[in-house]
């Protein structure tokens, strides 16, 4: 008994002291840690993970605030496009559409925390990790600049998105920077633009021309980047030799057709110059292409997606009605609004309008009587969501695909099967040619900006849209085609012209033609509000009239469809979006608020 | 574990025959000489039922007897003898004097509360007077009060200090808090099973259950160190006793169970007059493709088509085509979504104990069915568990046991909880002009014009009533105890705990749905988890010259804890049949995706008792752990703690109080105790691959991404787990003959090095942030329980009423080196309702405080500005401007309510009449708030879902209110503003509600012992018969925790049940 006492207290010493620090050692399954990155494969791995959030979302991390085509701050917050839907859903869309955004807003939050959060944080992380690695020798000083130059480019584009929308209080962020968090967000003039500058200066020098794989940028999308940069300053001088560098490289021309700059069939095409790829169904509910945009589908009938949002203004469609000689109309386009079926049924009678109009009108916006591309004929109302509040226009098609390729290049599972492999060609030719049109206006080289202006205008007279209906009434049963003969395929859908200005008089009317050209050819694309916002610093302002008057001439006539813009007054302070509050309470002190939304 | 310290005899008849006999025999040995006189008489119990084998024993001499079947006894006792003393377990022992009586009939009572109580403690157990610290016990009686599946929902109300809030979901489990919130953290407690550690989860059989201990204060729970900072709850299961009869226990329960509440809708023709009132408030023409653009609101006939009239073209049955074209006719009169989705409930439940013994070994198994019908279609729970105990003494110096459970869980349907988008939630979002079904019988739904955004609930619920959990698990433990010397005893305890879990979720197309999925699919889960605990104790336990009492433990233990999680998912099958669905049979997006964990922890720890006559006690413990949670430099911690306990009463100087006085002890303790649970790699930095936030098509492709890395976790090495101190003190006493019994507690917690995982900026990057222990939580509060029992009409008629009462106070004393940071929970539709920060408890209500409505636009224009927004109007909020800057911006926004109450109790009555039986349980909560969320979407018409009578009846310029100052709420608009948190969406929680209500008979022995049947009890038990408060929603009693604690989204009411049941002792 003895014994077996001290036998079993033995026992009980040895199992206390036994314990071997490895039985506590548990390190992470399935992730790993900085060092296993030290190499060329490891860089390009991380860099990856910088691409993806170009995208502008990453599954519900970030969402549609953050959208890459700013299709909030830069399409719904201009005469562009409406918010849609319905106003009860999504509701701070509603304080960006009447500019009466404060700086809770998660909108802004999302477009902040992408763009530092995600990308230049990504950025950052890779340069760290390049100059360990060259340091190491692991890597050449050749490929350091290749992936340098690449992540670069990515980390200009974070900030120049992040400029757009909240300006210069934005915090400047680099790969030495120590702490983070104690970077303020109060710039002297010109710092930030300079900043991206040279982001993108290091990326055009050292880029190649061509890329193997068409995702990643070329020397031109560095430099036709920081041309749009130093546009947004009307900086003319800057971006002049950076676009004619681009069209003098012969690398690009414009495609055939206007379409084919929104169909997946042409992603990656001779018009491209950097493009935000999208792929789906890799995984479910694919979210691999923009999830910013995932609201943006129709929502009505048997087309019916989600949810109905980024519908086309009324403004916007009345911009593409043109005289007999196919030229806008520019003083006078919004007095009259171009027919619509705003309050009528599907199962009414309507007649499309007959005014002429130019075809890219039938490309950007879906109207009731229209084909809209296979999926048939827009039936109007019973394809809306809700008329009386978002007005009686599809969602932007320039990013939907066709029911052809439902479910094979549209995602096939979840709510959101309206996001689809169609490309956001982020930067193209045709940007370039109607930005050096612009440079040429405000030097007064006025052959320059027309020949520009007009190639655009002569390529958009190359395709429209077909099929011409025979019936008046296009309830559900009407599906989808109508029964044969009740579409004539042989004419155009509607009355299509488009003509080219033989002159322009002055320098004003050039500028004028400039502007209008831009705003049609990419219209909804998320452009349209910072476009308006540099022209206000132009002399003759935006044809004349300051972005105010656009703005609020467009608010009391939208009346006339819809009745969400009462009271709504657009002002200077509203040119750019508040500073997140919840980034300024994480960092007092630190971040500060845009004078306007204190 | 409560057990008495007698020798242990027993029920029934054939058991109480033999071992009177055997007494009988024995006694005679000694009666034969004396004088003698003969004493006869019958002893009853309280019901007047008689009472066999009761000891008869003439007081100081060995000369007695036993009382036959018939409770009667004859006695030859010797002349002098002048007491007689009748005993029997579990009954009070009384002394009769003989006087010149020769019949002496007696009723005796029963022993209500045991003086030598053991309870279980941590790796030992105690006497239930010698306890220093604050530790409750729930016996098997207290757990038959409520009829919940869970033990953990029955503990609600029968213990101070623990508040226990219910899940109604079939199965569902509460959320168990002890002392307060202890932290920001997993604040749940640790369950301790049989010696091994389980999470919370619905584990046990609670007929199972011999005891539930729960340690409540550091100085009880030091022992489980860096796991015991939330305290312990160690339960017990039965075992078989020595030289125990095999008895047979077989239960039977059955009921039904109901919702007892719904939402107040408005139906179709109010629903139209109310879009009518937000178009007139609005200031815009009535324009609606269903109700028309009238002066009036017309019902049409038909809502799919929009608004269509019967016998117009679009509702020819001809043109119906699914899914591409249906037809739904308007249900004019409205549907009531709730009575669709609400059922009748069935619930039953079997249950089988074996338990007996010999003199060397005891066994004890049993084997449970329960299966409840939840009371929305197509969801069930189903449990089957299975237990077997056994010990076995192999000789006078060594023994051995083992405990084994097997749990299987089934269930089905949408059992989701408290969200926007679950079938509870979805009836309220649901627009009542919608039919349930087409015209040809297919489900309708939102896809008409105009009609929102909600699923049709009954399609939810039938579509999903082949989605099915299921859960194994088997736990147990394996021991062994060797005698080593005198008070020393080794034991080894090798514990296991293996679970799966797995789901099969379908996804079916709802072509009803204004937001369609048009693609069926599969989405498949399989879990597991694998636990192992090796703990070794050596226990020493003497007493020296027959008054110090000591009793030592030192242990070592070591843990081991790894899970892996796999799920996959297919989309588009062929076949929508249940069986066909599998994954091989999926034809598109094959996903797959897997992770696992890991932590373990090794730890040494020991305890002293020392008493001095059971009089004045003292108690030291120390652990220290090391965690694998914790970098190399901080993986160790010591957690020591101390208590002293004064049995006052025992005192000479007490003895006149002793009257009335029984018993009076004061308690002191102090410890610390640690929490671990913060997730297994805190101190590691990582980047993981992921193929939505990581990957990218680099290459063009339109259908395949190239996987990258991404920043995934920022680490931290200089973390170490939470301490929590307390201090507690405690009086319990019994008095007037111990009718009386209380116990308070006043405690006060202070958690330190709370870890909390600082929000980072983004510029700091957008990954999973360190916990880092920054934060300071302090709890204080009193825990009562008060006991009185009696009887009447001389043992007849007993009653007796427990009453718990539990107070806590939770406050953050830091949460950052920036005290102005304040923390808000998750927004719900981009609006934060709860915040914390230094001074609020966790979490706190914030928002505006709306000083009413404004009546006239005047007034509203007089007012301060909201921000730069038009909103001030008549009949919107007027928020108060709390900063006083003359302007109404988010500074004005405040902390306007707490969701923790200013005191939780229970209150249990006992009635008993001969073999009746009546038990009544109440419980309450008074002084928390809730934030009803759902009002935003039935009262503010978020959504354009169905809406409140409120919202048509009672908004600011209702046609229906006399005057506009009456209005309970805003002008009907759906104006953003208004809907921003603020003082309107908090409601007054506080509730007291009828838990249950049990009426139980008891057949007489005398009845049964003619059939050789032990026992036999039917009774008949209904829950929730009624509640009181004034809070809107469905239930005030609302399960949700952590920073989102007090925000009700819709959640299960809770049921009303009826239950049957018979327990059959053979």
């Amino acid at each position: 008994m003895k014994k077996l006492s001290i036998y079993s207290v033995t026992l009980f010493m040895a199992f206390f002291l036994s314990c071997s620090e490895e039985f506590l050692t548990k390190a992470p399954l399935g992730s790993t840690s900085e060092n296993v990155f030290y190499s060329k494969k490891g860089i390009d791995a991380l860099l990856i993970g910088t691409y993806s959030m170009v995208r502008g979302s990453a599954l519900w991390d970030v969402s549609w605030g953050a959208s890459i085509q700013n299709w909030t701050y830069g399409s719904v917050a201009s005469d562009d496009a409406y918010k849609g839907s319905e106003i009860t859903d999504q509701t701070p869309v509603n304080d960006i559409e009447k500019w009466a955004v404060t700086p809770t807003n998660g909108y802004p939050a999302d477009k902040w925390k992408l763009c530092f959060g995600m990308g230049v944080f990504r950025a950052n992380k890779v340069l760290n990790v390049i100059k360990k690695t060259e340091a190491d020798g692991t890597i050449t000083a050749a490929q350091a600049t290749q992936f340098r130059a690449e992540t670069k480019f990515l980390r200009g584009l974070f900030n120049f998105e992040a400029r757009l929308v909240f300006g210069d209080y934005i915090p400047i962020l680099t790969e030495e920077t120590v702490d983070p968090t104690t970077v303020k967000n109060v710039n002297a003039d010109g710092v930030v633009l300079a900043n991206i500058i040279a982001d993108l200066k290091y990326a055009w020098e050292n880029l190649p021309e061509t890329q193997a794989q068409v995702g990643r940028p070329t020397k031109y999308a560095a430099m036709a980047l920081a041309a749009r940069a130093y546009l947004q300053d009307l900086k003319y001088a800057e971006a002049k030799p950076l676009l004619d560098n681009i069209i003098a490289s012969n690398k690009y021309s414009l495609m055939p057709k206007f379409i084919q700059n929104f169909e997946i069939e042409t992603n990656n095409n001779a018009e491209s110059i950097f493009e935000i790829q999208a792929n789906v169904n890799d995984i479910n509910e694919s979210l691999n292409a923009e999830m910013g945009i995932g609201l943006n589908w129709p929502h009505g009938g048997d087309i019916g997606m989600c949810c109905g949002f980024h519908q086309p203004s009324q403004n916007l469609v009345n911009a593409y009605k043109v005289d007999a000689n196919g030229l806008p109309l520019f003083g006078t386009f919004n007095d009259v609004d171009l027919k619509n079926d705003q309050g009528i049924s599907s199962g009414a009678d309507f007649v499309p309008a007959t005014d002429l109009v130019d075809p890219r009108l039938d490309f950007t916006v879906s109207r009731r009587g229209i084909p809209y591309k296979d999926w048939g004929i827009n039936r109007g109302a019973d394809w809306q969501r809700k008329q009386s509040e978002g007005g009686p226009y599809l969602p932007v098609p320039k990013p939907f695909f066709k029911k052809s390729q439902r479910y094979t290049l549209s995602t096939t599972t979840g709510w959101q099967t309206g996001i689809n492999a169609n490309n956001f060609r982020y930067l193209r030719f045709g940007h370039i040619l109607l930005w050096r049109a612009e440079v040429a206006a405000s030097e007064g080289d006025l052959a320059k900006a027309l020949t520009l202006v007009n190639q655009i205008r002569t390529r958009a007279g190359n395709d429209f849209v077909k099929g011409k209906v025979k019936i008046t009434k296009l309830p559900s049963t009407v599906y989808p085609w109508g029964a044969d003969g009740d579409v004539d395929f042989t004419l155009p859908a509607a009355n299509y012209k488009i003509g080219s200005y033989t002159a322009f008089a002055t320098k004003e009317d050039a500028m004028n033609a400039v502007q209008w050209e831009q705003r049609l050819e990419f219209a909804t694309e998320g452009m349209r509000f910072f476009d308006l916002r540099r022209w206000d610093k132009l002399p003759n302002k935006i044809g004349g009239k300051s972005m105010a008057q656009i703005l609020n001439g467009f608010a009391t006539a939208d009346l006339r469809i819809r009745q969400i813009m009462t009271g709504a007054t657009f002002a200077e302070g509203d040119k750019f979006q508040p500073v997140p509050q919840s980034q300024i309470d994480l960092q007092p002190g630190v971040l500060e608020q845009r004078p306007d939304y204190k | 574990m409560k057990q008495r310290n007698l020798i242990f005899l027993p029920k029934g008849n054939w058991a109480r025959m033999l071992f009177s006999l055997v007494l009988l025999m024995v006694l005679m040995t000694g009666m034969a000489f004396a004088q003698q006189k003969t004493i006869t008489g019958k002893v009853l119990d309280e019901s007047g039922a008689s009472i066999p084998g009761v000891s008869v024993l003439v007081k100081g001499t060995t000369v007695g007897t036993v009382t036959d079947i018939d409770g009667k006894y004859s006695l030859n006792a010797p002349s002098n003898s002048a007491t007689l003393n009748f005993g029997f377990v579990g009954m009070i022992s009384q002394d009769v004097a003989i006087g010149q009586k020769t019949v002496i009939n007696v009723t005796m009572k029963t022993e209500v509360v045991g003086v030598d109580e053991v309870v279980v403690v941590g790796y030992g157990t105690r006497k239930k007077e010698e306890l220093t610290g604050a530790i409750s016990t729930v016996s098997d009686k207290q757990l038959k009060t409520s009829t919940a599946s869970s033990v953990m929902t029955r503990l609600q109300g029968q213990v101070s200090g623990v508040n226990v809030t219910t899940s109604n979901r079939p199965g569902g489990e509460p959320t168990i808090r002890i002392r307060g919130v202890g932290t920001i953290n997993d604040s749940n407690p640790l369950y301790v099973i049989d010696g091994v550690p389980v999470g919370p989860g619905n584990n046990i059989n609670p007929n199972d259950i011999e005891s539930i201990s729960i340690l409540k204060d550091a100085s009880s729970t030091a022992i489980y160190g860096a796991r015991g900072a939330n305290g312990v709850v160690i339960i017990t299961t039965k075992r078989g006793k020595k030289n125990q009869e095999p008895s047979v226990t077989f239960s039977v329960k059955t009921g039904i169970q109901q919702a007892t509440n719904q939402y107040n809708m408005l139906n179709t023709k109010e629903y139209g007059e109310a879009l009518w009132l937000a178009y007139k408030n609005n200031g815009t023409t009535p324009n609606h493709l269903q109700y028309g653009n009238g002066t009036t609101p017309v019902i049409p006939d038909y809502i799919k088509p929009a608004g269509a009239k019967e016998g117009s073209a679009g509702v020819n049955p001809n043109l119906y085509s699914y899914p591409d074209y249906q037809i739904y006719k308007a249900n004019k009169n409205g549907t009531n979504w709730y009575d669709e989705i609400y059922r009748t409930g069935k619930i039953q439940e079997y249950d089988l104990a074996v338990a007996g013994g010999g003199e060397k070994s005891t066994y004890s198994f049993s084997g449970n069915y329960y299966d409840e019908e939840g009371i929305l279609n197509n969801t069930d729970f189903k449990r089957y568990t299975f237990r077997i105990n056994s010990d076995a003494k192999f000789n006078d110096w060594f023994k051995a046991g083992e405990s084994l459970q097997a749990i299987y869980i089934n269930q089905h349907g949408n059992l989701d909880d408290n969200g926007e988008g679950t079938p509870i939630s979805q009836a309220y979002r649901a627009q009542p002009i919608i039919p349930v079904y087409d015209i040809m019988g297919k489900y309708a739904g939102s896809s008409a014009k105009e009609m929102g955004n909600a699923e049709n609930p009954v399609a939810q619920l039938d579509r999903a009533k082949n989605n099915q959990g299921q859960w194994v698990r088997v736990m147990g433990s394996l021991f062994a105890e060797a005698y080593l010397m005198e008070g020393l005893t080794a034991k080894s305890l090798l514990g296991f705990n293996f679970g799966q879990w797995n789901y099969k979720g379908y996804v079916l197309p709802n072509f009803e749905h204004s937001e369609p999925n048009k693609v069926n699919g599969l989405n498949v889960d399989s879990n597991y988890e694998l636990q192992w605990n090796w703990s070794n104790t050596l226990h020493y336990n003497k007493t020296f010259a027959e008054v110090h009492n000591l009793d030592v433990i030192i242990g070592a233990e070591a843990i081991q804890n790894k899970d892996q999680k796999m799920s996959a998912s297919r989309r588009q099958y062929f076949s929508e049949n249940p069986d066909y669905m599998q994954l091989d049979a999926g034809e598109l997006n094959k996903e797959n995706g897997g992770n696992g964990s890991e932590w373990s922890m090794f730890s040494t720890f020991g305890r002293f008792d020392y008493n001095y006559k059971s009089k004045y006690f003292l108690e030291g413990t120390v652990r220290r752990d090391g965690s694998s949670r914790f970098s190399k430099a901080n993986r160790y911690g010591v957690f020591p703690a101390a208590a002293a306990a004064w049995t006052v009463s025992e005192e000479n100087f007490m003895a006149q109080t002793k009257t009335w006085l029984s018993y009076l002890k004061l308690r002191a303790g102090w410890g610390v105790s640690g929490n671990d649970r913060v997730g297994n790699y805190n101190s590691y930095t990582t980047f993981a691959s992921n193929s939505y936030t990581a990957a990218y098509a680099i290459d063009g492709s339109n259908t395949s991404a190239v996987v990258g890395f991404r920043p995934s976790a920022l680490g931290n090495e200089n973390v170490s787990w939470e301490t929590t101190k307390t201090i507690n003190l405690g009086v319990d006493a019994s008095l007037f003959d111990k009718k009386l019994t209380m116990a308070l507690d006043l405690w006060d917690r202070k958690t330190s090095d709370m870890l909390y995982p600082l929000p980072i900026p983004n510029v700091s990057g957008v990954l999973g942030a360190p916990s880092i222990n920054i934060g300071e939580m302090k709890n204080k509060g009193i825990d009562l329980q008060l006991g009185y029992n009696n009887s009447l009409m001389s043992g007849q008629f007993k009653y007796s009423v427990n009453l718990t009462m539990s107070k806590y106070v939770n406050e953050i004393v830091r949460i950052s080196n920036d005290e102005t940071l304040k923390i808000e929970a998750g927004s719900l539709r981009q609006m934060n309702y709860t915040r914390f920060t230094k001074g609020s408890a966790y979490p706190e209500f914030f928002g505006y405080i709306v000083d009413g409505i404004f009546q006239t636009d005047a007034e509203a224009a007089a007012y301060f500005p909201y921000g730069t927004t038009t909103y001030n109007k008549a009949g919107h909020f007027k928020f108060r401007d709390v900063n006083g800057d003359k302007k109404i911006t988010p500074d004005d926004r405040t902390f306007i309510g707490s969701p923790h109450p200013d005191f939780t109790g229970g209150l249990s009555i006992d009635l008993s009449y001969k073999n009746f039986d009546l038990n009544m349980f109440f419980y309450g909560s008074y002084g928390n708030k809730i934030v009803n969320y759902v009002t935003r979407w039935i009262d503010y018409g978020m959504f354009n879902g169905g809406l409140s009578r409120k919202a048509l009846y009672e908004s600011w310029g209702s046609p229906y209110l006399a005057n506009k100052a009456d209005a309970k709420l805003p002008m009907l608009d759906q104006n953003d503003i208004s809907q921003q948190p603020s003082t309107a969406f908090l409601e007054d929680g506080s509730f007291l509600r009828m838990k249950s209500l049990r009426l139980g008979y008891t057949v007489p022995s005398s009845v049964l012992s003619k059939v050789q049947i032990k026992s036999l009890r039917f009774y008949v038990q209904a829950t929730n018969l009624f509640t009181m408060t004034k809070y809107g929603g469905l239930d005030p009693e609302l399960n949700s925790s952590g920073d989102s604690m007090g925000l009700d989204q819709g959640a299960w009411p809770t049921p009303r049940q009826i239950m049957f049941g018979l327990t059959l002792g053979l």
